[in-house]
Formats: C-alpha cells, structure tokens, sequence
C-alpha cells in the first residue's frame, strides 16, 4: 500500500486531481471571511441580475445572491453526495459480490439474477422512478447512487472472489469451519479491497455529475442549501438575460469531476501499471 | 446453436417480467397511492374512493399485480395518465420514435467520429496532437452533459442565433415543403446530437485507441507487414477489423448508457422523447406514464442486448458454437 501511494506522489495528475477534489472544501471553509456579502441572504430588486463586477465577481442571481459565494458553498453537496453516494454502492455491491462468490450455487445466482435485472434498466430511468417515489433531499439522491450503482462492483466483487475461493489459503481457512462472515472479511475482502478502491476512485467523479443532474432536476438539494446543479437550473430559467447564473456552476462540477477522475486514474495505473484504459471505455450512463 | 439461442430468450423474457414486476413494486409500495398524490382541488374524499374503485386501487396487492401485468401483457394496456388524461401506451407510442431518431442519429455520428479518430490516435501514438486529444476526452468525460447543452444553447442559438434552442420542430413546419421539413428537423437535432453522441465520442476514441493498438502489436499484424503491405493496408484491414468488434459490441452493449443520455438531452432542449416524458410526468407524480417508460426503457434494453448478442454471433464465428471451437 505504502508503494501505492509513493506511485501517487510521484504522478502529477494525482497531485493536481487532490488539489482540484480539496478546492471546493477549501472554497466552503472561506466562504464566510471572503465572499462579498451572505451568499444565502435574499438582494434588494436593484441587486437582482447584476452582471459580474468588481463588487460580485461573478454577478448576482434573481434574487440578488452573490454568485461566487454560493459557488464556494455549492461544492460540499456534490462532494457529499458523491462520496456517501458511491460508498453506498460499493459496500453494497462488495456485500453482494462476496456473498455470490462463497455462497451456494443457488444464492449464486440468485444474487447474479438480481444484478442483471438491475442493470437493464438504463440509470436514469431507475433513478427517476426512485425519486418519483420519495421526497426530494440530498440525501435521497445519494441513497438513489447507492441504489442504481453497485452491480458493477458487485460483478468485478464476484469474479475476484471465485478466482480466489480454490486458492490454498483460502481452502484452508474453509477447513477450518470458520463462520461464513469470517472467512469473507478476514481472508477474501483483504485481497479484494485494492480493487474495490479503485473501482470507488473510478466512480466518484460520475457520481458528482449525476448528484448535479438530480439537483438540477429539483430532486436534490432544496433551498437553502446550495448545491451546484440546483444553480444551473435557476440560470437555465434566466439564460436570455443572464448567461453567468448557469455558466459559472457548470465550470466547479467540471472540475470537481476532472480531479477525481484524474486522482481515479492514477490509481489505477499505481495498482496496476499495465490495465489502461479502463476509464476510456463509454461510461456508465452518467449525465 | 438453436438450444443456445432459445436459452437466451427464454432468459431476456424473464428478465423483461422480472423488470416489469420490480416497477410496479417499487411504485405501489412507496408510501401514498396515485390518487392520493393527485393534486386536484375539487376532488373530496368521498372522489378519491370513487377513483380507487375504478382504478381497482382497493384490490389486494396480488390481484393488482396480476391485472396488471396482464393488461401490460395482453393489450399492452399501461393504464392512463392522471395528468394528460390519455393512453400511456398512445403517449409512449408517440415519444419513442422520436426519441429513436435523436438516439439512432447520435450513435451514427459517434461511431462515425470515434472510429477514425482513435485509429488516428493509435497511428500518432505519443505525438503532442495526440496527447492533446487524449486529455480532451477525459476534460468531455467530467462535463455535466445537459450544462454542455445549455453553453450550446447559450453560443449557438441565443449568441449566434445559428440553430434553434430546443423542441425538434420549428412552428411553421407543417406548412413547408418536404424538403424544408427534413432541414428544419436537422437543424433541431444539431444541437442534442452534439451533446448525445459527438461530445462523448472522444472518450470511445481513447478506447478505440486501445483496442487497436493492442492488435498492432499481434502476430498476424507483423506477418502482414513482414508480407509488404503498406502501413494503410495493415492498419485498416487488418489491425481496425479486428479492433472493431469488441469497441462495437461495447457501444451496443451501452445502450442504457445512450437511452439514460437521452433523458438528460431531452430534458435540456426540450425534445419531446420519452426522457422529457419521463421527467414531466416525475414533476407531475404521474405515476403510469413513469411506470410505463421505465419499464418500456427496460425492455428496450433486453431488447437491445438480445440483438446486440445476435450481431455478434453472426459476425464472429469464435462465438457461435457456445464453447466448442472457441480459441
């Protein structure tokens, strides 16, 4: 692990995607003592629209909020909704992959049967049927990304763990008699954990597009709080007259995502120098 | 062959029922029933009961289930909108179509750009150009695909004033000519192509790249230039031939990822395809319409990958006999 994350230091886009992922928990810490004026405090009519300027940098939005306060404050929903987002998915489909994997051959594919069910439904579609059913909240759209996000780690789980099950250690820990759950946690997950962290760092970024796209659906964060795609849809409503409500939030989600993809992609080439590519492949159907 | 074959539509059948089914579960076990959810001012209790009743609401679950599928099976009956007060079935009928032509026009156009761009990528391999590239794809991977659509908005239509904003008509279109017609709905599908299909065409480059570098360095690429033949002979029919098959069961295969692109297209320029219908009828809490177009997204997506696994069969021979032969 500790030559991981040598490879890391040494990889300048790992050290560029950290900046990028650390930026916007910086921006929401400062946001107080920098930002002009209280982002979340409603302008008199004259400061409605007001296009960027020396006093608000990046302009006001209808109803006279200081846009580059609510950018620094915007970024801790994506990041939170990301991160929980995608956890959810992966303890999930870990959960999953290790119980088809050492399970009876029933439970097998039982479990198999689950998966492909889920994954002909394309993910927007899921998502929006889960949400139809619930009520609009940031935790709910990380609750739908763990929901409609773990069958690929639950597959890659699987498959790991069937390679792994007639190796010699592992049979002799299986002639031990230890408990199912032992045996899976202290002698499978172990050798599975590296891939199931990359497949987490590969995702994260695709989460963060999909928790902007539910916010900018409405079915995310809800006012007050701020998040970044709930902004896009309010300068989608004003893009005639006021092109920077919509521009500037698109920008912070592009490069939130770009540092964890290239933070997820040095990753993997630390772990596993010769897989390439990967990440290139069409992705998961994330907006 | 023909048991394999059967086998395998024995299996996309289930999974469609099995689909089906988790839909009308997920909506009738979430928490309030669709009348309930009906935002309709004159309606009283005495109403809401009333409509229960003819919607078969106060039925047991079970007996729902089985009306249920067996309309959806039978008549293709989905029920009816509670807020357009029409067929799902008549509403869907209309949207997909129209949604197959935007998905149908943005696959052709990123095949069409990925495949010479990668083999382009794989030839320059290493070159700034190519690097460059590269670093595109993974900068178009991290957008948000519908603000990608609302910067083309705002550039190309409000800036520039080139091409319509949104919807796939312009007003006047029913009293033009054929031929004005066919420009018009271009010139509507330039934009959501753009983001669906030519936007995202970068990053299949960048595996297209892969797959074709990774042939270039097999035997029978070596023996066809130990053989003479030129660099354009050798990359084009031997290396992109064999590259292709994987890149192109892959982009078939990620027709959920297409269809889900969709919904995000459609919503942001307004495309009246299943996506908007979809996520109207969310806004709406109409329940049959999303029931309706999840479960038809579903089945399009068995579908799909049945059709797909066939192409594949007839186009490689390695996969048709199910083991034997195999390499």
């Amino acid at each position: 692990m500790s030559a991981v994350l040598r490879a890391l230091r040494r990889d300048a886009g790992a050290r560029a995607g950290l900046i990028l992922i650390l930026l916007p928990l910086l921006a929401a810490a400062l946001a107080g003592p920098l930002a002009p004026g209280d982002p979340l405090r409603v302008g008199t009519a004259a400061e409605r629209l007001l296009a960027p300027s020396p006093a608000h940098p990046l302009g006001t939005d209808a109803l006279g909020r200081d846009v580059l306060g609510r950018l620094m404050l915007g970024g801790r929903a994506s990041l939170a909704v990301g991160w929980s987002g995608v956890l959810g998915a992966v303890l999930l489909g870990t959960l999953v992959g290790l119980a088809a994997g050492l399970g009876h051959a029933r439970l097998d594919r039982a479990l198999m049967g689950l998966t492909d069910l889920f994954l002909a439904f394309p993910r927007v579609f899921l998502v929006l049927l889960l949400a139809a059913v619930a009520t609009p909240s940031l935790a709910l759209v990380a609750a739908v990304i763990a929901a409609t996000g773990w069958m690929g780690v639950a597959r890659l789980v699987r498959a790991e763990t069937l390679a792994l099950r007639d190796r010699p250690f592992v049979v002799a820990a299986r002639s031990l008699e230890l408990p199912a759950w032992r045996l899976a946690a202290r002698h499978v997950l172990p050798h599975v954990l590296p891939l199931v962290v990359l497949a987490a760092a590969l995702r994260v970024g695709g989460a963060i597009l999909l928790e902007s796209f539910l916010s900018y659906l409405g079915l995310g964060a809800q006012d007050p709080t701020v998040s970044w795609g709930a902004m896009i849809e309010h300068g989608h409503r004003h893009l005639a007259d006021a092109w920077w409500l919509a521009a500037f939030p698109g920008f912070a989600i592009a490069l939130t995502a770009v540092g964890h993809n290239l933070l997820g992609d040095a990753l993997r080439d630390a772990l596993d120098p010769r897989a390439g590519g990967r990440h290139d492949a069409p992705g998961e159907g994330c907006p | 062959m023909i048991r394999d074959l059967l086998t395998r539509l024995a299996t996309a059948l289930l999974l469609v029922l099995a689909a089906l089914s988790l839909v009308f579960l997920m909506a009738r076990l979430a928490p309030g029933d669709p009348v309930e959810m009906l935002r309709d001012p004159d309606l009283d209790a005495a109403g809401r009961t009333l409509l229960r009743q003819q919607y078969g609401l106060d039925r047991p679950l079970a007996e729902q289930y089985v009306r249920w599928l067996g309309g959806v099976v039978l008549h293709g009956d989905l029920g009816r909108s509670l807020r357009l007060h029409r067929e799902v079935s008549d509403i869907l009928a209309e949207a997909v179509p129209r949604t197959l032509l935007l998905t149908v026009t943005a696959y052709l156009v990123h095949l069409a750009t990925a495949i010479p761009l990668g083999v382009w990528m794989a030839r320059r391999r290493g070159s700034a150009a190519e690097r460059a590239v590269g670093a595109l794809g993974l900068a178009v991977n991290s957008l948000p695909a519908f603000w990608l659509g609302l910067m083309l908005v705002l550039v190309f239509a409000r800036g520039l004033g080139w091409l319509p904003a949104s919807g796939m008509h312009a007003p006047d279109h029913a009293s033009l000519s054929w031929y004005a017609r066919l420009l018009d709905t271009l010139r509507h599908l330039v934009l959501p192509v753009t983001v669906l299909g030519l936007a995202t065409a970068v990053g299949t480059a960048r595996y297209v790249r892969q797959a074709v570098l990774e042939v270039l360095e097999s035997e029978f690429v070596t023996a066809a230039r130990a053989r003479g033949l030129s660099e354009r002979a050798v990359v084009w029919r031997h290396a992109v031939r064999n590259a292709l098959l994987p890149v192109v069961t892959l982009v078939g295969l990620n027709l959920p990822a297409l269809l889900g692109g969709a919904v995000v297209t459609e919503t942001v320029f307004a495309w009246p395809g299943m996506g908007r219908v979809a996520v109207e009828a969310l806004w709406a809490r109409d329940y049959p319409v999303i029931l309706g177009a999840t479960g038809l997204s579903a089945v399009m997506v068995v579908v799909g990958n049945l059709l797909a696994d066939l192409f594949y069969r007839v186009v490689d021979p390695r996969a048709r006999t199910g083991g034997e032969g195999r390499t």
